[in-house]
């Protein structure tokens, strides 16, 4: 009995020891090359409150080791992926502000060991908003239907769901949601759309929720593409009447076009909206409120039907390509309401392109926007970028850093002007994912990163795109069931009134 | 007379029965699925997915009913080998059976009646027709077995506990079992109770009547509605409207639409008539586990039923030849079987739109379809379902992709994901468009995910080697049509769900200045289809640059006469035509002189015999052509 205890000790001893902490290997060869890992990590620069960044090693090897160091502290793993754990992951990121996290990859081939290129995570002090939001939705074109909104914690892996489309319909009766945006990144003032069944504004004003119905005879449609006032009780919207046409060949897949929209202001107090432009020859969209809220910047295009046998639809699917936006402000009185008259801001129909998602860093700086060669879709456009504008200095430059080869598109600023949330099809071409990248003071993008999961193969199986991802310093607190109980209410009709108030 | 089993009261000859009475049921319903209905269960599985993945498992589970739609899923994948699938499906019949024997208490005496719940099942699957495409219910084909299986065991378990646990068994049951089985977990809480309320009205004590059996019923209908209200709050992905249902599919539910009325009746008769079998049975409780009375009498009953469950089963079996020469035609198609392709065709007197589209994609394959194009039964059959079928459902993928509209066929396949999820069908059609679209990022997207599959991940790597070598596609043969078809400039574009009205009119508007020989005989065979005199002379100017023939297609050399005689300012004299084909056209002209003055419907019996198989039958009397 004896014996047979002292085998026992001795094999749970050894399982033990084989499944211990692994092991830096004492000898092994230098490669020059960092090593390809899934997703890009390299030299990155990350916020000291981020949730661990986990990898996939794609080096062929029979035992992997990874050394991740920051002074005195070390987290060795000894798997192919690579998952910090958070406790240990956060500690060492505060220690590691405005220093550097050392990755060390070491791949075991037949027993030789080959240690890759060192990269590193540059930790900046900048923290970044501890939530995002976000529309999970297939990169679909027409149809809809398991999409949800949904929030996360950007120092963990928490994921909830803000409200999920499947509560509003039936199979006979599909609805969509779209265009959550909050106030100052709070969450006592939000709002998203629900379309079809169940139709409205699910609009929350100093926390009290409520269902808007937003259609009034004056206006071109209820209110789409919204922007909350920092400041003041209003919230812009562009109104919009829009298509979908298909590329028959051609990779950007659709073109989703206005062939009217205007912009107008919705004013919770009172309950009312106004027109802001209604000029039927051009084309607003994409409005946002300049910090002070006093002045409204929106994307603007101007076109006119040449072929007067054509529809409006059907020119603009023939000269889809002539289609720019500029990005154009107009200041505006909060006493009065009145809108100053038109400035252009960034003229991008002068240089054969089209600007659109003007956002502004909440320090006043910066005009971030994507820039492509036409229209105003850009998710869809493999040639959209990221462009900055210096509203101090007039000067304007893409943010190659974080740019790629393939379609950037929604973009949002963090509450301390530091990181920009934007989304990219980077990855495969039609999935949107969030990427973040650092922008410092003087407008300079760092190499933009994933948003990180508990898994790195998390992505390459996920099937559905992330949708205007936008910052937050709160979450959301309402369950995606009292969201449904306001949605499946009666809506509050919104009345027009000219003077706005 | 009889010989006693020494385990039961039950004549050994009876038991012997009933045994060879499944066994024979089994197989003819395993020979039916694997064989008869083969070419369906191969659609059935490619319009599914199971990943080994733990992300699928995730969202799997985030409907209530989930774990039942996860291992639907599973074993749908087994029908990608239909004889194998239809034996797993036909054994869980058999467990049926046999649950229903054990949680209902009923003797081999009675045993015909306890097959009346598989049967009813099996109805549930064969019915579906063109419900395969539009169904959103992972696993379906297997889910409603699987409730039933576990609905029965927990009967049985339920049964053999104590009359005091019966309540703390139902309540814990429900609460545990409605995430995992959704309805099926709140209904055979229902037949527990019933089966309590039966025994209790049986014992005839007041006491245990109003405890036992009322207030048993009384707990299990309100945790039937709370249940599912309390687990609502939990799941964010269904709506108030279907927490009681899940776990059950979700047909049409219009209740102003004609489709609400065959949803009713026809579709959900199976079901309906499974729960009230169950149902029956709970009421039956033990009465039924003892040896008839009046033995002729009963075997007479049960006969009847079991005939009438039969007849039922063949009343529901859904027999439509074009839905079963469509998937015929998809899995040749899949296989690269042409000349099968075109042949199915001819297995129906009026086809569907896709089976017509089909053939001619087989005879521009096999550079028949200038001989043989007209040959085959033709027009526009309606579609036998309640809903609206349009091909972007069903086989428009196919069609898209081998007329070389790549993002046309990515878009389908990314449209009936949102709205039903991936499937292994939608998969391979986006792998195969991306590719020729010389998209191999995108491609290897959905080649890993086919990767996670069991039976797809040797097509996926093959596929991605593809990504990785694109000078190779060229030389595949399989990608010699849709390549050969996809020479054109990419434009603006929309098909307003309309697949083949879009390719008749693009493609045969489109071969102005392309070089491609099979283009221009697309081109040419869809202005014939659309009857398109002057697309018809433009197309076979192209054509014939593209070709250096000896001798045209007849049915070529048809339309030629036949065009030239309709319009004759239109010289087409020196084209060489058979001599042949200029009698028979002569015998044809003289046949419509004959019968001048007759409705188009009177004429066509009179030239189907001696012309049914020349493009001028198909120009003057197959009219009306709608597609879908």
């Amino acid at each position: 009995m004896k014996k047979l205890c002292n085998i026992i000790i001795m094999a749970a001893a050894l399982v033990a020891l084989s499944c211990g902490r692994p092991t830096v290997p004492a000898a092994s060869e230098a490669v020059a090359d960092h090593p390809a890992i899934y997703p890009d990590y390299v030299d990155v620069t990350i916020p000291c409150n981020i949730a661990p960044l986990t990898f996939e090693i794609k080096e062929k090897g029979d035992e992997y080791v990874t050394r991740l160091t920051a002074g005195a502290d070390e987290i060795i793993l000894g798997s192919s992926n690579v998952c910090p754990p958070t406790d240990e992951w956060h500690a060492m990121l505060a220690s590691a502000k405005e220093g550097s996290v050392k990755v060390e990859v070491f791949v075991s081939n037949n027993g030789r060991w080959k240690a890759y290129k060192p990269f590193a995570y540059n930790v900046s002090s900048d923290t970044i908003d501890p939530y995002i939001s976000y529309r999970l939705i297939p990169p679909s074109y027409v149809c809809y239907e398991a999409l949800t909104i949904s929030q996360r914690n950007l120092t963990n892996y928490d994921e909830k769901v803000i409200y999920n489309n499947m509560l509003g319909q039936t199979e006979s009766e599909g609805s969509c949601i779209n265009c959550h945006a909050y106030k100052n990144y709070r969450t006592d003032n939000m709002q998203f759309h629900v379309r079809q069944r169940n139709g409205g504004t699910f609009f929350v004003h100093n926390g009290e929720p409520r269902k808007l119905n937003m259609t009034t005879d004056s206006t071109l449609s209820a209110g789409v593409y919204p922007a909350f006032n920092p400041v003041y009780d209003v919230v812009a919207y562009s109104v919009n009447k829009t298509g979908q046409i298909f590329h028959t060949r051609n990779s950007n897949k659709v073109e989703v076009q206005d062939v009217a929209s205007d912009v107008i202001i919705y004013n919770p107090v009172s309950n009312t909206v106004t027109n802001v432009s209604n000029n039927p020859n051009d084309l607003e969209v994409f409005p946002w409120w300049s910090p002070d809220g006093r002045t409204l910047y929106y994307g603007s295009a101007h076109f006119e039907v040449i072929d007067t046998a054509n529809s409006v639809m059907k020119e603009e699917i023939i000269r889809y390509r002539d289609i720019k936006y500029d990005i154009l402000r107009r200041s505006w009185n909060p006493d009065t309401y009145e809108f100053g008259p038109v400035d252009t801001v960034f003229a991008a129909s002068r240089l054969g392109k089209s600007a659109t998602f003007p956002r502004i860093s909440p320090d006043g700086r910066y005009l971030l926007f994507a820039l492509g060669e036409y229209g105003c879709f850009h998710v869809w456009h493999k040639d959209a970028d990221l462009h900055l504008l210096d509203l101090a200095t007039g000067s304007d430059w893409a943010l190659t850093e974080a740019n790629s080869q393939w379609a950037e598109s929604y973009h949002s600023w963090s509450s301390n002007s530091r990181w920009i949330l934007f989304s990219s099809r980077r990855e495969d071409t039609n999935y949107t994912r969030l990427f973040i990248a650092h922008v410092d003071a003087d407008g300079k993008a760092s190499k933009a990163f994933v948003l990180p999961q508990s898994s790195p193969d998390f992505y390459p199986m996920f099937d559905r795109s992330y949708n205007v991802p936008e910052f937050m310093v709160e979450p959301v607190n309402f369950t995606p069931q009292e969201i449904a109980r306001i949605v499946r209410g009666e809506a509050v009709k919104v009345e027009y009134s000219s003077t706005g108030k | 007379m009889d010989v006693i089993d020494s385990k039961s009261t039950t004549p050994r000859s009876v038991t012997k029965v009933n045994r060879l009475l499944l066994a024979a049921i089994c197989v003819v319903v395993w020979a039916l699925l694997a064989f008869y209905e083969q070419a369906q269960l191969l659609r059935i599985e490619a319009q599914s997915l199971f990943l080994y993945d733990d992300l699928f498992f995730i969202n799997s589970m985030k409907v209530p009913a989930g774990m039942l739609g996860y291992i639907g899923c599973f074993l749908t994948q087994f029908l990608y080998y239909p004889a194998l699938g239809a034996a797993i499906f036909v054994a869980l019949l058999a467990v049926v059976y046999l649950l229903t024997r054990k949680a209902f208490r009923i003797s081999a005496h009675y045993a015909m009646v306890a097959m009346l719940p598989m049967l009813l099942l099996l109805a549930t699957n064969t019915q579906l027709g063109y419900w395969i495409y539009y169904i959103k219910h992972p696993g379906y084909w297997f889910v409603a077995t699987l409730g039933t299986i576990v609905g029965l065991l927990a009967i049985w378990l339920f049964n053999r506990a104590s009359y005091k646990l019966h309540i703390p068994v139902i309540i814990v049951w429900t609460i545990v079992g409605y995430p995992l089985f959704g309805f099926y977990a709140l209904f055979s809480a229902l037949c527990m109770a019933v089966i309590a309320l039966s025994m209790a009205i049986r014992n005839g004590n007041r006491k245990r009547l109003i405890f036992d059996g009322f207030a048993v019923l009384l707990v299990a209908i309100v945790l039937a509605f709370e249940v599912p209200v309390f687990w609502y709050d939990y799941y964010n992905a269904v709506a108030i409207e279907n927490i009681h249902t899940a776990g059950l599919p979700t047909y049409h539910w219009d209740i102003t639409s004609d489709a609400f009325i065959q949803s009713i009746y026809f579709y959900w008769a199976p079901f309906a008539l499974l729960f009230l079998v169950q149902l029956v049975f709970a009421a039956l409780y033990n009465k039924l586990s003892g040896t008839c009375k009046d033995s002729k009498k009963g075997l007479a009953v049960q006969i009847l039923l079991l005939a009438s469950a039969v007849l039922f089963c063949y009343f529901y079996w859904y027999k439509n030849t074009n839905f079963r020469i469509e998937n015929k035609q998809d899995a040749a198609m899949w296989r690269g079987d042409w000349k099968s392709v075109a042949e199915y065709a001819r297995d129906t007197e009026l086809p569907s739109r896709q089976i017509v589209l089909n053939r001619n994609i087989a005879l521009l394959n096999t550079g028949e379809a200038g001989e043989k194009m007209f040959t085959f039964p033709d027009g526009s059959a309606d579609i036998d379902a309640p809903m609206a079928v349009h091909l972007t459902h069903t086989g428009g993928l196919m069609s898209y992709w081998c007329f070389g509209k790549f993002n046309f066929c990515y878009r389908w396949c990314v449209e009936n994901a949102v709205e039903r999820g991936w499937t292994v069908e939608y998969l391979k059609h986006a792998v195969r468009s991306m590719l020729l679209n010389g998209e191999y990022t995108l491609v290897k997207r959905y080649t890993n995910i086919l990767k996670h599959t069991l039976f797809h991940r040797e097509w996926a790597e093959r596929y991605e080697r593809l990504a990785d070598k694109p000078e190779a596609i060229a030389k595949v043969a399989e990608f010699k049509l849709p390549l050969s078809m996809a020479v054109y400039a990419d434009a603006l574009d929309v098909d307003e769900s309309f697949v083949e009205a879009y390719l008749l009119n693009n493609i045969a508007t489109g071969a102005t200045l392309v070089h491609s020989p099979t283009f221009s005989e697309a081109a040419l065979m869809f202005s014939l289809t659309r009857k398109d005199t002057r697309g018809f002379w433009s197309n076979l100017n192209r054509y014939l640059y593209n070709r250096q023939l000896r001798r045209l297609p007849t049915h070529y050399q048809e339309a030629i006469l036949l065009f030239s005689n309709l319009d004759k300012s239109v010289d087409a004299s020196r084209i060489p035509i058979d001599e042949s084909i200029k009698n028979r056209f002569r015998a044809f002209m003289s046949r419509v002189s004959k019968y001048k003055g007759q409705k188009e419907e009177e004429m066509a019996p009179h030239f189907k015999q001696d012309f049914g198989n020349t493009y001028w039958y198909f120009y003057f009397f197959v009219r009306k052509i709608k597609t879908n």
